[in-house]
């Protein structure tokens, strides 16, 4: 038992941390959450107000990512994509737009209910070339070497193990693949009575 | 990042730098892309 990550969980605790504060994002993005969600939020870290403009109203409520990715997606026309820890969609759906009615996008994320939200919402916006399921980023639901492209923004930081979770993504990419994301990184060690609860993991 | 690279992927730092996605001021935002040799 890893009883020594935060507040003296175990990994299986974590996650469930996790993902029971993620589907209350999805369901009630209005609510007060230790982190920024939202459009306002989006907007502030890059992602255009046209662009957003385009997406159903409820994708872009919900989203809590780290960065705005979209600046870094590549020429993946055509290409099989899984969104890591997708959240309710709102790089899926922009990924949906960059791969084409040839290429697919499969979301994934933690909160069973944030994957069905994100289902809602592709199916509001007609992506037929997106897909969604809910599961731990450490055992992706994945055949090995099926993904061009992995995108994660803001997963690893939430992962805890994020060992097994990199591992997952190598096996999950083929030869050549890539992955292209962001994470909040501590720039410096903090001091032993700061950051032990679990409201800061997620921060 | 250290973790990607022992992995087995190249990765490439895009961006770097503070936003309001955390308040802790030990935290920084790091975009980047990991890539596998073919």
């Amino acid at each position: 038992m890893d009883r020594n990550l935060i507040a003296g969980l175990t990994s299986n605790e974590v996650r469930s941390a996790v993902a029971e504060r993620f589907g209350m994002v999805a369901t009630t993005p209005d609510a007060r959450f230790p982190f920024p969600v939202g459009r306002a939020f989006a907007e502030a870290i890059g992602y255009p107000a046209a662009v957003l403009d385009r997406l159903p109203t409820a994708v872009v409520a919900s989203f809590a990512g780290a960065a705005c990715l979209s600046p870094w997606y590549g020429d993946w026309t055509g290409l099989t994509i899984a969104d890591l820890g997708c959240g309710a969609g709102l790089d899926s759906l922009l990924l949906s737009e960059v791969v084409g009615p040839l290429g697919q996008v499969v979301g994934v994320d933690l909160s069973t209910r944030m994957a069905f939200v994100a289902t809602e919402n592709a199916r509001n916006a007609s992506r037929t070339n997106t897909t969604f399921c809910s599961a731990a980023v450490e055992a992706l639901p994945l055949c090995s070497a099926s993904v061009d492209v992995a995108v994660a923004n803001g997963v690893f930081n939430l992962s805890p193990e994020k060992a097994r979770a990199v591992g997952e993504v190598h096996r999950v990419l083929r030869p050549g693949g890539e992955l292209v994301g962001a994470e909040i990184v501590l720039q410096w060690e903090l001091p032993a009575d700061q950051g032990n609860a679990m409201e800061d993991w997620f921060c | 990042m250290s973790l990607l690279e022992s992995s087995g992927f190249i990765v490439e730092v895009l961006a770097r730098g503070r936003n309001a996605r955390t308040a802790n001021p030990a935290a920084t935002v790091l975009t980047y892309r990991a890539s596998l040799s073919r």
